[in-house]
């Protein structure tokens, strides 16, 4: 029997990257995975299409994440279709990348909105759902844990998620419902392959392992620790990042 | 035991050592030999500082060398000397491993597990332990770095309450009636397969202290 056999799934920006992996993983293990996205139908039917010729189920799920009326009438379409949700993967993101004295108040909060208002209406229906049928488990994507320039709103966004994920952990610990947090470092993705060849050189350089990180390890980390295998573990940040983060770690991080 | 049958389950030759209690080794081999190839190492000088001769040994042994797993944690009323040596060994043999390692594969792993308790300022462990998982710590995330580009990762399982005889009868009655926000206490399946994902399943996570503690430090306090 797989790992996550009869568990109900919901990934939100399912449509590609680093959700795309997820969804995949997570029905590869057994998972019935439902895939949200926002404006990409054509990539999130793509990835259905994908998990659905593995031999997976789910299916795909318009909603804007920032938009709590949208969330909750997702939710509760999947709820009426099983009368459960198992798993919660909070990735939908968004970068608006500027430096600083450039960046617009709208570039801050739209990444804001995405990155960490989304996960809190998300998380609220899940745990709704989650509570009342004896637990579950919600993971946070977040990103790397090294600051970049030109990404205040980011960092703040993803800094946000990691606290956001250690309170509610300890306050739905008793439901049975764990929260962990993920950072990425640099993944080989659609959004990332905007990057200038030299910045891809130079992220290689300050890597331990020299090399940018494949979707499906992303998914292995979230499958694992969405699976029973680690009913031991919430309330943590786990970085996969190819060691970038060791690198400072000694210093607050 | 527990990691030894999961990385057997997964086709992997397991090599065991215990210095302190061999005849426990050379049970779980007679326990669990009849299922895969399983040996009995705890003869090897692993903590008497020949390290690098040892794991070479073992090396040669199997014909290669993939993973170092860490599990022995010295005893909680270990007083500084011991674990100047415990420390000193390990790193030793951190060292050593991922030199025979890096020979083999590209794709390697040295796990160094230690208790989370030492990582409370407010601990009814010997404050030398807090001074040793800092050191384990460090050298974790710095051979980490230092041998990621060799294809070696380095990481660290902190555990926090382990529900097995040798903690259980350790552990002070204020440790005892500690209750974990997820109510559960870690098993050593659960130790077993937080292992073997960390050395099959997660070839992008290096220099990282995992911390297992079913919610305990989640709230922050620093961690």
């Amino acid at each position: 029997m797989a790992a996550l056999d009869q568990r109900i799934a919901l990934v939100t920006g399912g449509s590609r990257g680093l959700g795309r992996a997820v969804a995949l993983e997570l029905a590869r293990r057994g998972a019935w995975v439902a895939i949200n996205y926002r404006r990409r139908e054509r990539e999130a039917r793509e990835t259905l299409a994908q998990l659905r010729a593995e031999g997976g189920q789910g299916a795909a799920y318009r909603a804007d994440v920032t938009d709590p009326d949208q969330v909750r009438r997702m939710f509760e379409t999947v709820f009426d279709r099983h009368r459960r949700l198992d798993i919660l993967v909070n990735n939908a993101g968004i970068i608006r990348d500027a430096y600083f004295l450039l960046m617009s108040a709208r570039d801050w909060r739209d990444v804001l909105e995405v990155d960490l208002n989304g996960p809190f209406h998300c998380s609220k229906e899940a745990v709704r759902i989650m509570a009342g049928r004896g637990g579950g488990v919600i993971v946070n994507i977040g990103s790397g844990l090294v600051a970049q320039p030109g990404q205040v709103n980011h960092s703040a966004a993803k800094a946000g998620m990691a606290g956001f994920s250690r309170a509610l952990a300890r306050e739905v610990a008793p439901r049975g419902i764990r929260v962990m947090h993920v950072a990425p470092g640099f993944f080989k993705t659609e959004m990332s392959e905007t990057l200038s060849r030299d910045s891809i050189e130079a992220s290689y350089q300050l890597t331990p392992l020299e090399r940018w990180g494949l979707p499906e390890e992303l998914a292995a980390l979230v499958a694992f620790l969405a699976s029973d295998d680690a009913r031991c573990f919430s309330g943590q940040s786990i970085a996969i990042d190819g060691g970038r983060s060791a690198v400072e770690a000694e210093f607050g991080l | 035991m527990a990691v030894a049958r999961e990385f057997n389950r997964r086709g992997m030759v397991v090599a065991l050592h215990d210095a302190q209690r061999p005849t426990v080794a050379a049970e779980i081999v007679r326990a669990l030999g009849s299922e895969g190839q399983m040996l009995d190492l705890s003869d090897m000088p692993l903590d008497q500082g020949d390290s690098e001769g040892g794991l070479a040994a073992i090396a040669e042994r199997c014909g290669r060398l993939d993973a170092l797993v860490n599990l022995y944690a010295p005893h909680t009323a270990a007083g500084p000397a011991d674990l100047q040596s415990y420390v000193f060994n390990l790193y030793r043999r951190n060292v050593a491993a991922a030199n025979i390692i890096a020979l083999h594969t590209n794709n390697g792993m040295i796990v160094n597990q230690f208790f989370l308790a030492s990582a409370f300022a407010d601990t009814d462990l010997a404050d030398c332990m807090a001074v040793a998982r800092g050191a384990v710590a460090s050298f974790t995330r710095i051979l980490a770095v230092q041998y990621g580009r060799l294809g070696v990762r380095v990481n660290g399982l902190l555990l926090g309450l382990l529900d097995a005889p040798e903690i259980t009868a350790l552990a002070s009655e204020r440790v005892l009636a500690a209750t974990t926000p997820l109510r559960r206490w870690a098993e050593s399946v659960d130790v077993a397969m937080s292992i073997a994902f960390l050395v099959l399943d997660s070839n992008y996570i290096t220099g990282q202290l995992l911390i297992m503690d079913g919610g305990l430090t989640g709230g922050g306090n620093g961690f």
